[in-house]
């Protein structure tokens, strides 16, 4: 697995990119499936809703809205959507593991987006048109409609700064206008790669093995006047 | 609470027992003081208990609208979370009532066990 952008920055016109786009099969681990049946009877659910649990004290897979077959997005348009899925996937691709596309991030993102403040909506969605009409203005095409090489070619000089940074230049370029496919580069991919890193996949690739360095937690089910 | 409970007479009244509060009563029961320790909200069971659960598995991966809609100072803590924060009062239900050039940030459970 890598990310792009991590790599020496290099000047060649049109980098190959078929190494970024092997695909293996998809590892998926359905880790605590059945979760709110393994709570037991004793667990009534009324009772869960009416005494304010989270969620997660609920026994509820909060992963499971985004493996939903009926799933649609909450925020992202269709055109956004795909375009956020596209660069998701040239951002972290397929390797040996899955990558964004099989971590399903742009889901993720949706639903994280659908529930931001209406600047920082503005802002994810400005960056993505920004990337679509560069790529309007190079290729005649949209992002989406990209080929691999091509796609590379025009993210390669966002990912790489090509201002020295103010700390090494004794802040002469403090005043420097910004560069802006840089910036907007820069705040997808972090988004990208936090979401891949969160994700259950991402997890695994960082070396995760499913199990738990404490152990699951089995506490005391004695009632609570049976220690008093 | 019961009635006889309430009428009687303390030494001393410890409000909420958490980690010091407990120790408190306790010490003053063993030097001979009557105490009563109050305390509020619903009992914990051990199945709420859910930190072992992956991040991913939660909505939000902790990120949930809802704690920073309703819990602005309690998420201020680090242990306020998408696990767990209903164990921590609504602000927006049980604000502080300190002045704004003075506010007053301490966190606040409302529920009885978990020690």
């Amino acid at each position: 697995m890598r990310i792009f952008g991590h790599e020496a920055a290099h000047s060649s016109p049109r980098p190959s990119s078929s190494s970024l786009f092997n695909r293996r099969d998809l590892i998926r681990a359905a880790l605590f499936a059945g979760a709110a049946s393994a709570l037991g009877p004793q667990f009534s659910f009324a009772q869960a809703v009416s005494s304010g649990l989270t969620a997660a004290a609920k026994g509820e897979d909060g992963s499971t809205v985004l493996t939903d077959p009926n799933w649609r997005a909450a925020f992202l348009n269709h055109h956004q959507n795909e375009t956020l899925i596209v660069l998701s996937d040239v951002i972290i691709p397929a390797t040996d593991t899955p990558g964004a596309k099989e971590a399903l991030v742009n889901r993720y993102l949706d639903l994280l987006l659908s529930v931001q403040p209406a600047e920082f909506q503005r802002t994810f969605v400005d960056a993505l048109a920004y990337i679509d009409a560069e790529s309007q203005k190079q290729f005649g095409k949209d992002f989406r409609g990209l080929g691999a090489d091509d796609l590379v070619w025009l993210l390669t000089p966002w990912a790489f700064a090509r201002q020295p940074s103010h700390w090494t230049a004794r802040n002469d370029t403090r005043n420097e206008a910004p560069d802006l496919g840089q910036q907007h580069f820069e705040l997808l991919k972090t988004l990208i790669a936090t979401a891949y890193y969160e994700s259950e996949i991402g997890q695994k690739e960082l070396g995760w093995d499913g199990e738990f360095t404490h152990g699951p937690y089995e506490g005391c089910e004695h009632p609570t006047a049976a220690h008093t | 609470m019961p009635q006889d409970v309430l009428q009687q007479t303390y030494d001393a009244i410890v409000v909420g027992s958490g980690a010091t509060g407990g120790w408190a009563a306790k010490r003053l029961s063993e030097a001979g003081l009557k105490v009563a320790l109050l305390e509020a909200g619903r009992a914990v069971t051990a199945r709420e208990f859910t930190e072992h659960i992956p991040s991913y598995q939660l909505k939000y991966r902790n990120h949930s609208p809802e704690i920073v809609r309703t819990r602005p100072i309690q998420r201020q803590c680090y242990a306020c979370m998408e696990y767990n924060y209903e164990w921590f009062v609504n602000d927006l239900e049980n604000p502080y009532s300190t002045p704004p050039d003075r506010p007053f940030t301490w966190q606040r459970l409302r529920v009885l066990g978990g020690s």
